[in-house]
């Protein structure tokens, strides 16, 4: 008995292990579309994902609401007492103003920038610390392709990398596999901007010149060379800039304008009469 | 029985590793799946913690959609792994079983770095992925070892609901 389960299963691991390789290889090469399989196993799970999403954001709103009291707190216990009663009461309809302002924010952005955006929500997140992307509620039926650029009214984001029908993928700028042409908008200087930090919260910018000179306080915006983003979008503002190689070069630490932690709604980039 | 349940599991599991916000402790995250995986291991045999490490690991592979079969693949090698170095602890202590998933969410996420590298992921060990690395080992290993006894109750009761279901029919 012992002798025919072992004969079949030394065969078993090595089908195992050739299907497992083959599939690592294939899946580790660019591919343009997600597999049918891929997209229902997302479809299905984004439900699930929206739900914790949704108790995870109202934590988040409570922990922020907590915070932004302490400071109250200090001032006038009394008052803040009365903040807190009234807080809860109104917490449901301050989402809504909220989700207002954001909507009202991304139309104002949408006609200054002249362009085509659909507004998506994000429902998850990657599921290891190894890759930064968000998952999004919109996807191939409603238009949303890879190679999409990302953005909110306050810069850039990221890019879309794949989709299924009801969502897609979005690999975020401060991504390590992610890379985006820049213009330093003081001196016009163009710069490479790279994820992959250890914060997970700041970018990389990487002269592409020598004479390229970046300070303290540069803003940085999309190149619009890369033709994934539109020119002039904001990417983030430079905090530090730090010698490399012996004084010969130097990369400057940008803080992004967006605040990866908190995305709640996005903007996606359509080709024009796409929306 | 007891596979539905560990489908719930792996799904509600895979859910809230992937839900926005997410969790976050210091700056990183648990790596759930792997989690869920090793406490598996720690409490069953290799003959159940591997199909459930596997199920979990290409479920998440298939929400990556890069290196599909790497997490599945680690995550069966881990559960067979840490199920045969526990087998002889004693993991009621605390300490152990903290050290048990800490070394194995270490180990684990280092073999999947080293097979995603060998098939061309640009990602050395830098002190980044490092630092990275024995974060959520140390998260792992904090949240596993209150999460066990929980766990091990769960899988009681699922087993328990298994047994049932084969004598009634």
């Amino acid at each position: 008995m012992l002798d025919r389960l072992l004969r079949w299963k030394i065969p078993l691991i090595i089908v195992l292990v050739l299907v497992l390789v083959g599939t690592i290889h294939y899946t580790s090469l660019p591919r343009p579309e997600i597999s049918k399989l891929e997209g229902l196993w997302r479809d299905v799970l984004s439900p699930f994902q929206r739900f914790f999403s949704a108790i995870g954001g109202f934590f988040q709103r409570q922990v922020a609401e907590v915070n932004k009291w302490r400071g109250l707190k200090e001032r006038n216990d009394e008052l803040e007492e009365r903040v807190l009663q009234l807080e809860a009461e109104v917490l449901g309809l301050r989402n809504y103003r909220r989700e207002n302002e954001w909507l009202r924010e991304a139309l104002d952005f949408k006609e200054e920038g002249n362009h085509d955006l659909l507004v998506a929500e994000v429902v998850g997140r990657s599921p290891s610390n190894w890759e930064s992307t968000i998952v999004v509620d919109k996807g191939q039926a409603h238009g949303v392709a890879s190679g999409m650029a990302v953005v909110t009214n306050a810069g850039i984001v990221g890019t879309v990398i794949n989709s299924s029908r009801f969502t897609s993928t979005v690999l975020l700028i401060i991504d390590a596999q992610s890379a985006t042409g820049g213009l330093v908008q003081s001196s016009g200087d163009l710069v490479l901007v790279e994820g992959g930090q250890l914060d997970q919260s700041t970018l990389l910018a990487k002269p592409l010149s020598r004479d390229t000179t970046v300070e303290v306080g540069d803003v940085i915006v999309t190149s619009g060379l890369s033709r994934i983003y539109p020119k002039n979008l904001p990417i983030g503002e430079v905090v530090a800039v730090e010698s490399r190689q012996y004084d010969l070069s130097f990369a400057a630490v940008v803080n992004p304008f967006v605040d990866f932690t908190r995305l709640e709604y996005v903007l996606i980039v359509m080709p024009q009469g796409e929306n | 029985m007891k596979r539905v349940g560990y489908g719930l599991i792996i799904i509600l599991g895979l859910a809230l590793q992937t839900a926005s916000p997410g969790i976050i402790f210091f700056g990183f995250r648990p790596e759930l799946m792997l989690l869920l995986t090793l406490g598996l291991a720690m409490l069953e045999v290799p003959r159940v913690a591997g199909p459930f490490g596997f199920a979990a690991g290409l479920l998440q592979d298939l929400l990556v959609g890069k290196f599909i079969g790497l997490y599945a693949g680690t995550y069966l090698l881990m559960a067979i792994f840490v199920g045969f170095i526990t087998k002889r602890l004693y993991k009621e202590n605390l300490l152990v079983r903290f050290m048990a998933l800490f070394m194995g969410t270490v180990v684990g996420q280092l073999l999947y770095l080293s097979g995603a590298a060998s098939f061309g992921a640009p990602r050395p060990l830098s002190w980044t992925v490092w630092s990275a690395i024995l974060g959520t080992g140390v998260i792992n290993g904090f949240i596993g070892a209150f999460l066990y006894r929980p766990l091990v109750a769960m899988n009681k009761q699922l087993n328990y609901l298994d047994e049932l279901l084969k004598r009634t029919g």
